[in-house]
């Protein structure tokens, strides 16, 4: 196996210095950076703080507001809860001040509450007034709304409750199966829908990337000869292994800095524009079952792939066969309605079963939450049946056909090789 | 080494047998090779050589018979003392000579230090130095060529293949790698060439293996088979030409001299003892062996008869 672990370094280095592949790599990273300078010169100019003040305003959104109402002490009601979030209500005594600290861009929206407003609820809000389209809306309508009604109840309900008037739930949906008893797992729908699509994802652009350079490496060493040097030296199943660890893992890295960089992305925007909270829960399980659907489906494929480079003349003919392989493999995404509406049917389980769809299609089951512990079971150790059989089909295929130049066998030919005649 | 290990052949085949559909591409073939021998693998286009080679290296599986190096089996340890040059030659043309090296070389079992230190030695005996940092696709299709047999040998294999090493070098080259072939023989490496060069086998081979149609047709010393198929006839250089001799039945331009064929009841002395009376100047006068072309060619022809 330590001359497994060779070629997968070799494939692993070898592909980290191809151009193309450098420049796939960065791609995502630029266009995320170039973004994120868009939406920052956008943000900048909408505050008028081009200059250096835009790093200030990044964190904190300064919110004045004039407080004439009068609260049944005579004095205003807007004393307290001036922080929400990153949105700091700033008191001024009169409107004209404010109105010249809105226009001096000291704060971003100005807010008057009106002397009657226990009565009638009036708030003015002043904007200045610019040509074109008003972009930019009201965003700071959710802090104003806790922030008045943390102080309307301020001292006249108890804390606990006035927390509950402000945020007045958090909604969490539980399954139960079909005895009422409470699924195992059935509090984390959201966040086995970001793990299960995520590796879902992962594998299909895996499939395209990955197994794209699988192709390209096995075609490539046949073009250039070095093939029969490398299979005097190494077993095809080591060197198969081989390639699929080391591409597998440059797949990784292409997915891992792309989804990275996307991460940072939202991370950095979300500190400018006000993102909603997502309720994720991480889950183990969940996590490692995606896990292994995603290595097995990959080694399933991967290793089909490798067979075709292997049987094939050139690349090009290898990029037009391997189509049907990649495109069962990917199909389960257009039966997503039917796993979804149907997911203990026919359909589902069939796609679940059968190797070649298996990953996706359990992927999408296992998101929407529609896939037993007995599916899964089944599923999985039929994928892994069929991964055996790919790596043993591509090995026997490697040694007949690996060394041929110029030919590509004829299916009668391989079958026949595959029968051991 | 050790003194059982010296006495076993490096590479021993008994009864390799393998077929392509209905195509029965080598058939019953027995061979070995001992350490410090150089035998040449010889034979027609399609002949069964190469895939008689890759028999040996384990790339191809034998329907029937078995394949042991050093009197164990075909293992991936016992594979890692042999070093091949394949004829279809290629590389990483995108790689630079020196990683190129210790990757091969990792593949033989070395670690990537010793393959390091080994890889300038190699470079330094092939005058490769100056190109080490160089990708491949720089190289020309000579120095492509030495850095391949640097490759071959960067494990320091004790059983080497090398498959027409010296198709497309030039003359200099050429006698860089006979050279490093009889260096390498001197080191006790066991050293099969195939070649359809067949002054290359005469010069460099202890011995010729001749395959033809799957099957071994020839195998021995080169004096011998140059013995079995002696004609009988002599070849004499001499001026005069050697004509009007008696007991001479045939006498044919060959080269630089005659062959003559000589009747039944003559001898080579009576024939020697006519020139000399003649007052012949004579520069050659010997049995006439064939050369092994003419050898190859005989038994090729024979073979499709």
């Amino acid at each position: 196996m330590a001359k497994t672990w060779i070629v997968a370094r070799h494939e692993f280095s070898v592909t980290l210095g191809r151009v193309g592949y450098r420049i796939s790599l960065a791609v995502v990273p630029v266009v995320a950076l170039l973004a994120f300078i868009g939406i920052f010169i956008f943000q900048s100019v909408r505050s008028g703080e081009i200059s250096g003040e835009a790093g200030a305003s990044a964190e904190t959104v300064r919110v004045g507001y004039v407080d004439l109402s009068e609260g049944e002490d005579g004095g205003g009601i807007f004393t307290s809860y001036r922080q929400q979030g990153r949105t700091a209500f700033v008191p001024y005594v009169d409107q004209e001040t404010a109105t010249g600290a809105l226009l001096e861009g000291d704060i971003e929206d100005l807010y008057v509450f009106a002397p009657d407003y226990l009565r009638s609820g009036r708030v003015t809000r002043v904007e200045i007034k610019r040509s074109g389209i008003d972009v930019d809306g009201n965003s700071s309508a959710g802090a104003l709304r806790r922030f008045v009604v943390s102080n309307l109840l301020e001292g006249r309900v108890e804390t606990g409750l006035a927390e509950r008037v402000v945020e007045p739930y958090r909604l969490t949906t539980v399954e139960v199966d079909e005895a009422g008893a409470e699924a195992a797992d059935s509090e984390l729908n959201f966040s086995r829908l970001v793990i299960f699509g995520a590796f879902g994802l992962l594998l299909t652009v895996s499939l395209f990337t990955a197994g794209g350079y699988l192709v390209q490496s096995v075609t490539e060493e046949k073009q250039n000869r070095v093939m029969e040097v490398l299979v005097s030296s190494v077993k095809p199943d080591y060197l198969i292994f081989g390639k699929l660890i080391g591409l597998g893992a440059v797949g990784l890295l292409q997915m891992g800095v792309w989804v990275g960089s996307g991460l940072l992305f939202v991370l950095f925007v979300g500190r400018m524009v006000d993102l909603p909270d997502l309720d994720f829960t991480f889950s183990l399980g969940a996590l490692l079952l995606a896990f292994t659907y995603f290595l097995l489906g990959y080694a399933f494929v991967g290793t089909l792939m490798a067979a075709i480079g292997g049987v094939t003349t050139s690349q090009q003919e290898a990029n037009n066969i391997t189509a049907f392989v990649v495109l069962p493999a990917v199909a389960p995404i257009w039966f997503t309605n039917f796993l979804i509406q149907d997911p203990e049917g026919v359909v589902a389980r069939v796609l679940s079963f059968v190797p070649i769809t298996a990953p996706v299609a359990s992927m999408i089951r296992l998101a929407f939450g529609g896939m037993g512990a007995i599916d899964v079971t089944v599923s999985l150790l039929l994928l892994l049946a069929g991964v055996i059989g790919a790596v043993w089909l591509t090995a026997r295929l490697f040694r007949a056909y690996l060394l041929m130049y110029g030919q590509r066998p004829r299916i009668v030919d391989m079958a026949r090789t595959l029968r051991g005649r | 080494m050790t003194s059982v290990a010296a006495m076993q052949p490096a590479v021993r085949a008994v009864g390799l047998r393998k077929r392509f559909g209905n195509l029965v591409a080598v058939n019953d073939v027995s061979l070995s090779v001992s350490p410090g021998e150089v035998v040449g693998l010889v034979g027609p286009n399609g002949s069964g050589k190469t895939t008689t080679i890759r028999m040996l290296l384990d790339i191809l599986r034998p329907d029937e018979g078995r394949v042991s190096i050093f009197g164990a089996d075909l293992t991936a340890q016992a594979t890692e003392q042999i070093g091949y040059l394949p004829e279809e030659r290629g590389l990483y043309r995108g790689l630079r000579v020196i990683p190129t090296l210790v990757y091969l070389a990792r593949l033989k079992g070395m670690s990537q230090q010793d393959a390091l230190d080994r890889a300038g030695e190699v470079l330094s005996r092939l005058g490769l130095e100056p190109h080490q940092n160089k990708k491949i696709r720089e190289l020309s299709r000579g120095l492509g060529q030495l850095v391949q047999l640097a490759a071959t040998v960067m494990h320091k294999p004790r059983f080497l293949v090398l498959d027409e090493p010296f198709s497309g070098l030039d003359p200099v080259n050429v006698r860089l790698i006979k050279d490093f072939i009889a260096e390498l023989s001197g080191e006790s490496v066991a050293i099969m060439l195939s070649t359809h060069q067949m002054t290359d086998v005469e010069e460099l081979c202890d011995r010729v293996i001749m395959i033809n149609k799957g099957s071994v047709v020839l195998d021995g010393g080169l004096a011998e088979i140059r013995r079995r198929f002696a004609s009988g006839e002599l070849f004499v250089a001499s001026r005069p030409a050697p004509e009007g001799l008696e007991g001479v039945i045939e006498s044919r331009a060959d080269g630089a001299g005659h062959a003559l064929r000589l009747a039944v009841g003559q001898t080579p002395e009576g024939v020697l003892r006519q020139l000399l009376d003649r007052g012949a100047s004579i520069d050659r006068f010997e049995p006439a062996t064939p050369s092994l072309e003419q050898i190859f060619v005989r038994v090729v022809k024979e073979g499709r008869g």
